[in-house]
């Protein structure tokens, strides 16, 4: 297979066409992780003949003499990025599979040659087969989401939902307002996430000037924020991101309080009416990997939807990672 | 110190499960095993008493069927085999020698079950394999989860280091016609070339034998040896798992060429043992042997057909012209004192 690294209007052209992706794969993205992470953003297709197969969005850079490649750089609380398809969906398994195989032979001999190579893939849920990847010695780790299924309308989510989530949400109303944020209140949900995982001693970046590139840079829809309010107080906020059928729970939950211990539950049943209202038709609770939060989500009935991360660092290179805060 | 009534000889290093281990889960009886089996989904053959009892003989291990109950309600049971290899005392689901792509657990109506209590279950089940490592006096657990249960976050929370691994699954729901058109064109005239000279019969234990000696040659063949003796084939075929076994022989001018050792369950037929690299690579036995199987498998209104193993790229190739579904499955491990060395090796595979 034949790989080139191609300009954003041929990604762009690409990823219109692509069987599925997320809005982290969008050129808007791309640019707001380039500028924060000061890591090169690349683009790379692979061809079979003339039409483009799979596509790669990844982030080159160096830390010393170690060579990153990264997709997407850890800590800006990306979920997954990896490859995207074109075409594959209705296709055979022998064609599927050995066009995988294909592309992650050319990506390491092409881009990720040499043992002082960092690399860390975080694939989409579209992407079960890491075969090539366990062949080619990396590391795999399983990673999960949530996603709640809106096709049927909130109706049927909530019927769904555990009685908890249900009492929680009669009770917020009329106690709580849920409405978009308004961007000072996005600083205030920032700070309050921030603060979760500083408590969960998480190494997150997204920082605030990278919320705020990624606002004025999306189209318009993408970045949706809101929060629920009590007498003027903030109490509770989320950031979402969207693309046409799904809502990602991008920065979300705020803090739990005990004066408000329903608010976060209540929050999210009201996220998962709009976003149905809305026509979307899945809603991505994005992340489902550590106990606490794992709970949480579960009460919302969701399905579990696993993928997974692949890296291959040189030993030297996990000091490095230590080091530097890039275990993501 | 308990010894196991099956194992030849004690070993000092091995503890046993004891009888109650707390109020949610118990062992249970052989006598009482085919009953919670029957009130489960997705049984695979591989849980049966018949293939349970002839692993533990041939993999020269202690079997315990571990139930698994919410109050006094039975949510879901799991066979667990004690060991020593290389040294080192084992808890392991399935025992290494088995030949079983995957064991582990069965669930009495997961499917159904709400997430929050889904979990639960699955916590409790990581819990209970992480303690059961002291009363066994293990230094390694290691089990090959089936590709039901891929939720294993509670044992990567326990410290638990996994593998990723593959089976490829035939869907027979579509129509026989349709499965057919699934199919690589290259496959497809292979199976039609091969039917014009070759036939496929229902074998029987005689036929065990030299399909043993075909599998032997063909690990030789590779630099390998074979976990597998004529003994266990012949006393898996003998005992008949509940679901059933079968031999399909397949033949040239009445002669046999290659077969295929077949395990099924209610929900599936798996190719266990089988085929083989005939003497003739060009001769199609193999594909028309897998062809036979799962047009068998559809009649008998299976929902699947497993083509055991999608991992090891000549075999894949050979395997996906069959387009079934890439389906995963995971193994997780720990270790304990020197066992600690050995899950690391295992992580680095």
């Amino acid at each position: 297979m034949r790989l080139e690294r191609v300009g954003e209007k041929e990604w762009e052209e690409f990823l219109s066409g692509a069987d599925r992706s997320s809005p982290f794969h969008e050129i808007f993205w791309l640019r707001a992780l380039e500028h924060h992470s000061r890591l090169k953003a690349i683009r790379i297709l692979g061809y079979r003949g003339r039409e483009p197969v799979v596509g790669l969005p990844a982030f080159e850079g160096r830390k010393g003499f170690v060579k990153l490649f990264l997709s997407p750089p850890p800590g800006y609380s990306i979920p997954f990025l990896g490859p995207v398809f074109r075409g594959m969906e209705g296709v055979g398994e022998s064609r599927r599979q050995g066009v995988f195989r294909e592309f992650v032979e050319a990506l390491r001999a092409d881009f990720l040659r040499g043992y002082w190579t960092l690399t860390k893939i975080d694939l989409g849920p579209w992407a079960q087969d890491v075969r090539p990847f366990i062949e080619g010695r990396f590391r795999i780790r399983p990673r999960y989401t949530y996603r709640i299924d809106l096709r049927a309308g909130h109706e049927a989510a909530w019927k769904r939902m555990d009685w908890y989530v249900r009492r929680a949400a009669r009770a917020a109303a009329g106690t709580y307002e849920f409405r978009p944020a308004s961007s000072e209140e996005i600083g205030w949900i920032l700070e309050q996430v921030h603060e979760r995982y500083e408590a969960q001693r998480r190494g997150v970046k997204s920082p605030r000037a990278y919320v705020d590139r990624l606002l004025a840079l999306a189209p318009p829809g993408r970045m949706q924020a809101y929060v629920g309010v009590k007498e003027g107080d903030l109490v509770t906020g989320s950031l979402c991101v969207a693309d046409e059928a799904t809502m990602y729970l991008w920065l979300a939950p705020t803090k739990r309080t005990k004066e408000h211990r329903h608010a976060n539950e209540a929050l999210l049943n009201d996220l998962l009416r709009r976003a149905a209202e809305s026509g979307y038709e899945w809603f991505d609770l994005v992340g489902a990997n550590t106990p606490g939060i794992a709970h949480f989500k579960a009460k919302f009935n969701p399905t579990l939807v696993p993928y997974a991360s692949v890296d291959r660092i040189p030993s030297p290179g996990r000091v490095l990672i230590r080091m530097q805060g890039l275990g993501g | 110190m308990q010894l196991s009534p099956t194992l030849k000889t004690p070993h000092r290093r091995l503890g046993a499960l004891p009888e109650a281990l707390d109020e949610s889960s118990r062992l249970a009886q052989p006598e009482d095993w085919e009953g919670l089996l029957q009130s489960c989904d997705d049984v695979t053959p591989f849980h049966t008493d018949g293939w349970l009892e002839a692993a533990e003989r041939h993999t020269k291990s202690a079997v315990f069927r571990l139930a698994m109950l919410s109050g006094k309600e039975f949510v879901g049971g799991c066979p667990l085999f004690l060991t020593v290899r290389r040294g080192l005392a084992l808890l392991a689901s399935p025992p290494p020698g088995a030949s079983a792509p995957y064991l582990g657990p069965i669930w009495k109506g997961m499917k159904g079950l709400k997430e929050r209590t889904r979990l639960a279950h699955l916590e409790r089940f990581a819990e209970l394999v992480d303690r059961l490592m002291t009363p066994t006096k293990s230094s390694f657990a290691l089990l090959r989860l089936p590709p039901e249960t891929e939720d294993i976050r509670p044992f990567l929370w326990r410290g638990f280091g996994s593998r990723l691994r593959y089976t490829y699954r035939v869907p027979l729901t579509p129509p026989e016609p349709e499965i057919w058109e699934s199919f690589s064109s290259s496959l497809r005239r292979r199976i039609r070339g091969a039917g014009r000279h070759l036939e496929v019969r229902p074998g029987t234990m005689a036929d065990i034998p030299r399909l043993f000696t075909a599998v032997e040659a063909r690990f030789k063949a590779q630099g390998l040896q074979t976990v597998l003796s004529r003994g266990y084939l012949e006393d898996i075929f003998r005992s008949r798992p509940a679901g059933g076994v079968e031999i399909l022989v397949c033949e040239k001018e009445s002669m046999p060429v290659n077969a295929v050792l077949l395990l099924k369950s209610p929900q599936s037929t798996y190719s266990w043992v089988g085929p083989v690299r005939p003497r003739d690579p060009k001769d199609g036995s193999t594909q028309l042997l897998f062809w036979n199987a799962i047009r068998g498998a559809k009649r008998e209104g299976k929902e699947r057909f497993e083509i055991i193993g999608a991992e090891g790229k000549k075999l894949v190739d050979f395997k996906a012209q069959f387009n079934p579904q890439l389906t995963r499955f995971y193994e997780v491990f720990k270790g304990r004192g020197i066992g600690r060395l050995a899950a690391l090796w295992r992580q680095r595979g």
